[in-house]
């Protein structure tokens, strides 16, 4: 009904106004039939056509009149009216070119920011994964109780995993995997790639089909049949040239063989690495390339509490079951796993299921809130700024107004007008601020920090557009409401009795302006305390590293294959062949090598204990797992703090390091040098005992963490695939690097390098995500307080300009520059100081809500605020010393004859 | 808009309605139309008419199209449409249900 009545009345108002003319003289020519056929019909009846007409025309009692009544019908004149204000807004704003180029310019930027920092959080967090019914799908994580201790959120056991894939019946599907990186063999070269084990059913559970080919099958998904390999589309493009008959070929694998037996869709999208894992080995923030069946070891398979957690689950609810269903079927077999555990002495396991947005998406979401927060009080800044530039113009405008006021204009048609030109400015605003923001996220993009999830998917689309237009058009309502309704209520007669220079004078206005500018300082400083808080832990952050980075040292990745160096002599002989002939080139001061290198995360922990310090396996303290070449230490410069470091002298020795941290833990008040450490690794299939002959510093695993216990064992007991050599160069680290390169591919080409990296970009990978909040923190809060200032300057330039006349009696009358420049300047800072008082106010119990984002620091740290307050004090008082330069200068007498 | 004092309220439209949905007619012979109709009981003034005309036709009741007359000059016709047809009937009841309601009253009073 609605439809229809529009599919009439459209093209008929369209039609009123882009043939306006047309349809002028269509009334005019209906109106004529009407007198003439009426003049006709008075003719017949005997009158001469002169009577006639004027008779026909006197029947129509006023034809202008009825006229004017049908244009009304077309309801053009609203339309007409909006548009003449439209072109007289324009006018106004082309009159003023400083005020309309400073409002566009501030709301460009406030909009652009918004429109970027909120297209990035709607693809990351508002945005569903791209899977069929993505709600349904869990990553299933194990807590681990020990007594009162709980330890949540773990990845999962392999035994556990098939346990609950044989009894829980709320899951359609649930899948295994476990992330690895290999060699892909490239003819003459290899390179690194990353993949991961993964069930048969990981597939269907995403609802992924292939584009080539066909994924494993159940029976491949078993030990002895695992040599099948899916790729997808980004590596098959890359690595095979799209080989459209690369289904059955054969590619090889950390010197195996594997067969493809197909290629993923383009589309696929699969979380990386780093997002699925809670504890992420840091710096694994791979894509991954290829998947290849899980295929469980016998060792891996054995449910266990405790031990061997090494696997992500994902699983897929079947329809109908809740959340709660499923993790109350989880834990029911969870406590049966932990009762048929022989070493679970009292500890037990329970399930913990996280929607898999939520897992990939993790501690970004609260970041990316808080920077969404911190646009919007951008854009609130920027919405009083202008709304105190808008009252101050509508003190020259009053004048006008009052005239037309008192031409008739009526009070809504004067608030039109203000609003208008306010819609006018953030249409221009918002057009450009869009077009910032293009480029802006671009930008933005660029510099996250790898760490953030779904940085691909992120762009400018029709949501976020919608979301600009509704804060550009929700600002210029808030900015021009203000000051039009100010204006709208002028009194006509007071303000055409005043004299133009008085008329500015109006006390309640003044005191608006005023409210504005404090409002601004108190945002203003709101914003310099956040900032200044996540500045100061990221700086508290880079001290606590500070010694990996002064240093001149080169780390090299590389990676041996598994079955060329797939035994431990064969793997050392290949590591005292490189570490040879490293320590022999030139400029080469120390080198050793590592399996992991700080700041890249927990990679291996297991418990420990000693012969001379028995204690029952759940109580054993738990560490990191670390291999050692002699020399490692000395160059990466970790300290010896007790004791003599392993050297090349010791081969074959079964010794061990321990970090400080671990040595004071497990053994309070003894001295650790001697003892026997203990260490019974599945893996190895037997039991080490270690002599410890030396304790070193600790060294932390994440740049904003306490350092984990460690423990050091030297390459001799086991010899690591994937190494990091750390080099001690005299001169530039970077210069190394060629010739370390040159060196190993002479040994052997078919060793990949994934990385080269100094400590310095070690240690600024590791703080990439608190740069990027420090970043952009500061740039808003730069920018806010830049609107501040101006907001301000505008207040007292203002106040200064009505007071002329007054401080030229004052100066007459005897008053001295200083007291004048004392007057104006004090006036500055008591509204600063207001505002300054109100924001401190208001940061309290806001700071709190970032306190996850800060280091080493409180959030209502007293150092901060006094210094945000100095800060604005400091930027209050030069805004009001250049207009009040401008008071002193004022010339008595020139200020007394100035009406 | 001027409106003939001696019509109810609104009921011109109602009238006007009920003309076209006979035949489509200009604004002359629907002016015609109406005093004979009505027996010259209900008179518009020629001025009055068009208004209306225009209003019902901005509201898309009516939709007008220029073609010859009987007379063989242009002139503009008006007829109704779909949603006129609705308005008509529902304005019809209207009138109905109000009309007999009122001389329900008035003859009450009359006992």
């Amino acid at each position: 009904m609605r439809i229809e009545h529009w599919l009439h009345t459209i093209p008929l108002r369209l039609r009123s106004h882009f043939r306006r003319r047309h349809v002028e003289h269509e009334l005019d020519e209906e109106l004529q039939y009407h007198l003439e056929q009426k003049t006709e019909q008075y003719v017949a009846r005997g009158m001469t056509p002169q009577d006639a007409r004027l008779a026909a025309l006197r029947d129509m009692d006023g034809l202008e009149q009825h006229k004017e009544a049908c244009r009304d019908t077309r309801r053009v004149n609203f339309v007409d009216d909006l548009l003449k204000d439209v072109r007289f807004g324009l006018r106004q704003l082309q009159r003023s070119p400083g005020f309309t180029i400073i409002a566009v310019l501030t709301l460009a930027l406030g909009i652009g920011a918004n429109t970027a920092i909120f297209s990035m959080d709607k693809s990351i967090l508002l945005s569903s994964m791209p899977y069929p019914q993505p709600h349904q799908l869990y990553v299933v994580r194990e807590d681990y109780h020990q007594g009162r201790q709980v330890y949540p959120g773990n990845v999962d056991n392999g035994g556990n995993f098939l346990t609950w894939r044989r009894e829980c019946h709320s899951f359609e599907g649930i899948a295994a995997l476990e992330p690895e990186s290999d060699n892909l063999e490239l003819g003459q070269s290899a390179v690194q790639i990353h993949g991961t084990r993964a069930s048969a059913n990981l597939f269907a559970i995403l609802g992924i089909r292939p584009q080539l080919g066909r994924t494993f099958t159940e029976e491949e998904d078993q030990l002895g049949r695992n040599r099948e390999v899916v790729v997808t589309d980004a590596l098959w493009r890359a690595r095979f040239n799209g080989d459209p008959k690369i289904v059955g070929k054969t590619i090889r694998l950390n010197a195996y063989d594997f067969t493809v037996v197909g290629v993923l869709p383009p589309s696929f999208y699969f979380p990386r690495i780093d997002q699925l894992d809670p504890t992420p080995i840091a710096g694994w923030t791979f894509h991954i390339d290829y998947f290849v069946p899980l295929a469980l070891l016998p060792y891996e398979s054995k449910p266990s509490i405790g031990n061997m957690m090494n696997f992500t689950v994902i699983a897929r609810l079947k329809s109908g079951v809740t959340k709660q269903q499923a993790l109350a079927d989880l834990d029911a077999v969870e406590a049966d796993i932990s009762r048929h555990d022989p070493n679970a002495q009292g500890a037990f396991l329970t399930g913990n299921l996280v929607p898999l947005k939520m897992a990939v998406v993790g501690d970004a979401s609260r970041t990316l809130w808080i920077l969404m927060a911190g646009a919007g009080l951008v854009m609130l800044i920027v919405c009083v700024n202008l709304a105190s530039l808008l009252v101050a113009r509508s003190m020259g405008r009053s004048r006008e107004i009052a005239v037309r006021a008192a031409l008739g204009a009526s009070r809504w048609r004067l608030l039109r007008q203000m609003l208008i030109e306010g819609l006018l400015l953030v249409a221009a605003g918002g057009l450009l601020g869009v077009m910032l923001a293009f480029d802006g996220l671009r930008i933005l993009v660029e510099g996250a920090p790898a760490k953030i999830p779904r940085l691909e998917s992120i762009q400018i689309d029709g949501w976020v557009l919608l979301f600009s237009f509704v804060v550009s058009f929700a600002a210029g309502l808030l900015f021009s409401i203000l000051p039009g309704l100010r204006l709208s209520r002028t009194e006509a007669g007071e303000a055409l009795k005043s004299s133009a220079a008085t008329t500015t004078g109006n006390r309640s206005t003044a005191r608006l302006r005023d409210v504005l500018a404090g409002a601004e300082v108190a945002l203003c400083a709101v914003l310099l305390i956040g900032a200044l808080l996540v500045a100061k832990s990221l700086s508290r952050v880079l001290g606590e590293n500070r010694w990996l980075e002064d240093q001149h040292v080169l780390a090299v990745d590389l990676i041996a294959f598994s079955n060329n160096y797939g035994t431990q002599p064969k793997l050392r002989q290949l590591s005292e062949t490189l570490l040879g002939r490293i320590r022999s080139l030139p400029g080469v001061r120390d080198a050793g090598f590592t399996n992991a290198l700080p700041l890249t995360g927990e990679m291996w922990t297991d418990s420990f204990d000693f012969d001379e310090a028995r204690l029952p396996d759940q109580q054993q303290p738990n560490a990191n797992v670390r291999f050692f070449s002699p020399g490692y230490f000395q160059a990466i410069g970790l300290p010896l703090v007790e004791g003599r470091f392993p050297s090349d002298s010791d081969k074959d020795q079964a010794e061990v390091v321990l970090s400080e941290g671990f040595a004071r833990k497990a053994l309070p008040g003894r001295d650790p040098i001697g003892l026997h450490l203990r260490w019974n690794e599945p893996a190895f299939n037997k039991l080490l005992h270690c002599t410890v002959t030396g304790v070193v510093s600790d060294a932390r695993a994440e740049a904003d963490e306490n350092p984990p216990l460690t423990v050091y064992f030297p390459y001799w007991l086991w010899n690591p695939n994937q190494i990091s050599i750390v080099i001690r160069t005299a001169n530039d680290p970077r210069s190394m690097a060629e010739e370390v390169r040159t060196t190993v591919r002479d040994i052997d080409p078919l060793i990949p390098i994934p990385r080269e990296q100094t400590m310095q970009d070690l240690v600024s990978e590791a703080v990439a995500a608190r740069r990027f909040v420090v970043t952009l923190g500061v740039l808003f809060a730069g920018f806010a307080t830049f609107l501040a200032a101006l907001g301000l300057y505008g207040v007292i330039a203002l106040s200064v300009a009505q007071r002329t006349h007054e401080i030229g009696i004052r100066m007459s009358l005897g008053a001295r520059r200083w007291d004048v420049l004392k007057m104006v300047v004090a006036r500055g800072l008591k509204l600063s100081l207001a505002g300054l008082a109100v924001g401190v106010a208001c940061a309290i119990p806001l700071t709190r809500l970032i306190t996850s984002l800060l280091y080493g620091i409180k959030p209502t740290d007293p150092a901060t605020f006094a210094l945000v307050g100095v800060l604005l004090a400091a930027v209050a008082a030069l805004a009001s010393y250049i207009p009040a330069r401008r008071a002193t200068r004022v010339d008595p007498m020139v200020a007394l004859r100035y009406e | 808009m001027s409106k003939p004092t001696d019509l109810v309220q609104g009921t011109l439209d109602l009238l006007l309605l009920k003309i076209l949905a006979l035949e489509a007619l200009n604004g002359f012979a629907i002016s015609q139309r109406m005093k004979q109709v009505s027996g010259g009981v209900l008179q518009v003034s020629d001025g009055s008419l068009y208004p209306a005309l225009h209003k019902l036709e901005q509201e898309g009741w009516i939709k007008a199209e220029w073609r010859p007359s009987e007379n063989n000059r242009r002139a503009k016709f008006y007829s109704l449409t779909r949603l006129g047809r609705r308005q008509l009937e529902r304005e019809a009841a209207d009138w109905s249900r109000l009309s007999s309601a009122i001389s329900h009253v008035v003859k009450l009073e009359e006992v």
